[in-house]
């Protein structure tokens, strides 16, 4: 990456993920660069691929599914040897209704091994490449729901828990190589992934995300928007009872309350039902 | 180690040799790896030219032996001299380099690499012409004596090649006499106009420093300086307090992280000064004495320091004569971006002496030079939007003939060099024939594609 922020070469962990197309989007406005998209294939990624070739971008999709790890891995190596990665964006994931998923030990670990395991993975991969480089940025995609367990989501955050630490530690590791890892903490963004649910308060969308990423790419942390950052550490000191009484406030919601519709199918993060 | 650049806009984390003598050099470049080595003399390249991200970066600095001059004006002086350091040991006896960059310590070896030029080069040209053979240590073909005569090929990619062809162990560098004084006179211009005008009509020497933050009508007003050599039996002035060196230094090590103290606020009251002190001397000249006043660059050492922690980088152009306008567009552009330059320095550039050639990757054409120094904004946006304004500034200057200068250069992409430098097919035959392997490499080869193989980078 050049000294303004310009990439020669993305890649992308979840290439259907509305951030980080909005994350691309910016970018390659700036300077069409080379994209490396690792996603499910389908129409979606197929959309993807296109609304980045629009920009005069080259283009390489590299088929994966986040739930066969090795393959994964394998795919992702080989589709890096050789080149000069600059930037790597581990955008994939899925957020389940938790109420489907949290009785099925089964699916508690699925859900494990695509938002965590696929990420660690791809993590080392990433920063193994960027180490023997001397350069390069990772830029996780955590969330808020990572900060501190709450009874209605506590399976999603403990998937993000698991990503955000080790990736914090990750950049740690990394102090002095070169290689920097930026952690970011979204809070509820206009998604896909969250068009079932009510918008919590300081929602965001996908741009505004991209745009407090790329500012933030030289920061170890990135919250968006920033102010959730002292808000969490605070929320995170908040007693037990405060803290339920605050989850169980959000859950009473008309829309996903006990009166919600019947329950769907979860969403994933590139959009693709389960 | 991390090593950084002259405007500290880029650090590279890499393993740090320092070869003793050809055999070690040698040896050096027999157990590269797969980032290869990445020659580095003072390091005062703008951009990623001496660096090595997760690579060797070897240092010239242990030779640096200056020769005596020849009855032919001819020195030897290893690669890892500076400039400085050989102007200090031939001017008592009255010879000087016919060409000289803005700051002294660059090596001899990254002279040539660079192909410097000075504010003459219509006269004189660069440093390349006034070389009578140098040294050059290959990967492939091991030492080789290259001169414009032997290998000519191998010399002019060389010359300018970015320290991409092999080492520069030794040149012999054709000195000229020097004059006894220096005569300079400065000049208001009031605008682009002007100051391309008087440069136009310059001596020997001349620069046109120019006020980067003056828009509308006045947009390029400057200060024009022409320097000539004065007549024997001049007198020259007492020397100003300035001119006896820096009395102290921003060096990496003065450990003091700076925020950007050159706010346009600073940069405007600065031009403003240097307008007002021209405009006082009312075109009086200047006679300075035998030694050659402090190259403009060295006044204070470390004053990139001064722009923070982001640094700064530097765009240099040239276009042909009769594309004037491009430079005014220059200005304008980066003004209404929102980053005025806080230092603009236009200078005339000629043709190669007749009858020889120049390096195949050297920037110098004939035309106009402006080179915009720019302070690196914070990620995001800001940066963003100045990387799209310099990439459709680049389009422009190719689509108008000239070209980027590569050695300040930190973010020009790679599709465009082929577009500027009509030569590089040619240039990286050569490379290959030097270095198949592709052992000699930097950040800037693989960012700009002169890599041998090399993947691509931004």
């Amino acid at each position: 990456m050049n000294v303004l922020g310009q990439p020669g070469t993305v890649v992308v962990v979840g290439g259907t993920s509305e951030i980080a197309r909005a994350v691309l989007t910016r970018l390659l406005l700036s300077r069409p660069c080379d994209v490396i998209l690792a996603g499910r294939p389908g129409p979606r990624l197929d959309r993807a691929v296109r609304s980045v070739r629009v920009f005069g971008a080259h283009v390489q999709t590299v088929p994966v599914d986040a739930e066969d790890v090795d393959h994964l891995v394998r795919s992702l190596r080989s589709a890096l040897a050789g080149r000069e990665v600059d930037v790597a964006i581990v955008a994939h994931g899925v957020l389940p209704e938790q109420g489907t998923v949290e009785r099925d030990p089964l699916a508690v670990a699925r859900l494990v091994t695509i938002n965590t395991t696929a990420a660690v993975a791809a993590g080392a991969l990433l920063a193994d490449h960027m180490r023997r480089q001397g350069h390069g940025v990772i830029v996780a995609m955590s969330s808020v729901a990572a900060v501190r367990p709450r009874a209605s989501n506590y399976v999603y955050g403990a998937t993000k828990a698991g990503l955000d630490a080790y990736f914090a530690g990750l950049g740690e590791r990394l102090r002095g190589t070169g290689v920097h890892v930026v952690v970011a903490r979204p809070g509820f963004v206009r998604t896909r992934m969250t068009a079932s649910l009510a918008p919590a308060p300081l929602a965001v969308g996908p741009d505004r995300v991209a745009r407090a990423v790329l500012a933030g790419l030289d920061r170890d942390v990135v919250w968006v928007p920033a102010v959730l950052g002292p808000l969490m550490i605070a929320l995170r000191l908040a007693p037990r009872a405060l803290w339920g009484r605050l989850d169980r406030g959000a859950s009473q919601h008309p829309l996903h309350g006990p009166h919600a519709r019947r329950p769907r199918r979860p969403a994933t993060s590139t959009g693709e039902p389960r | 180690m991390r090593l950084t650049n002259f405007s500290r806009s880029g650090i590279a984390p890499s393993e740090v040799a320092r070869p003793a003598d050809d055999r070690e050099w040698e040896a050096l470049l027999a157990r590269a790896g797969h980032r290869g080595v990445t020659v580095r003399g003072a390091g005062a390249s703008y951009g990623d030219a001496a660096l090595n991200s997760g690579g060797v970066v070897a240092l010239t600095s242990a030779a640096r032996r200056i020769g005596s001059v020849d009855a032919a004006g001819v020195v030897e002086v290893d690669g890892g001299a500076t400039v400085g350091e050989v102007l200090a040991r031939v001017l008592p006896d009255g010879w000087d380099l016919p060409v000289v960059p803005g700051t002294g310590r660059v090596t001899v070896g990254g002279a040539v690499a660079a192909d410097v030029h000075g504010k003459n080069h219509p006269a004189r040209s660069s440093i390349g012409a006034h070389i009578a053979s140098l040294d050059l240590l290959t990967p492939a073909d091991g030492l080789l004596s290259v001169s414009p005569s032997t290998r000519p090929g191998t010399f002019w990619a060389t010359v300018g090649g970015l320290g991409l062809t092999g080492v520069v162990r030794r040149v012999r560098l054709r000195l000229e006499r020097a004059p006894g004084r220096w005569r300079s006179v400065d000049h208001v211009a009031k605008n682009l106009q002007e100051a391309v005008e008087l440069l136009a009509a310059g001596g020997a020497h001349a620069v046109a420093w120019l006020d980067g933050h003056a828009t509308g009508a006045a947009l390029g007003r400057g200060v024009v300086t022409t320097t000539t050599a004065a007549a024997a039996g001049t007198r020259p002035q007492p020397a100003a307090p300035s001119d006896a060196g820096a009395p102290w230094t921003l060096g990496p090590r003065a450990g003091v992280r700076l925020p950007n103290l050159l706010t346009p606020a600073v940069v405007r009251a600065a031009n403003a000064a240097r307008l007002a002190r021209a405009r006082t001397r009312g075109g009086r000249p200047m006679i300075s004495g035998g030694v050659r006043a402090l190259a403009p660059l060295d006044t204070l050492p470390g004053w990139a320091a001064l722009y923070g922690g982001r640094g700064f980088l530097q765009y240099q152009m040239v276009v042909p004569p009769g594309e004037e306008e491009v430079l005014a567009v220059s200005l304008r552009a980066l003004q209404g971006a929102g980053h005025p330059p806080s230092l603009a320095v236009l200078k005339r550039l000629g043709a190669p002496p007749r009858g020889r050639a120049s390096g195949t990757l050297s920037f110098p054409v004939p035309g106009w030079t402006l080179a915009l120094d720019v302070p690196v904004p914070p990620a995001g946006e800001e940066a963003q939007w100045l990387g799209r304004v310099l990439d459709d500034l680049d389009d422009l200057v190719a689509a108008a003939g000239g070209r980027v200068n590569m050695v300040k250069d930190a973010r020009l992409r790679p599709e465009l060099v082929r577009h500027m430098y009509p030569g590089l097919g040619r240039w990286l035959e050569e490379r290959a024939r030097l270095d198949p392997d592709g052992v000699m490499t930097s950040d800037l080869a693989r960012r700009l594609g002169l890599g041998v193989g090399a993947g691509r980078s931004s």
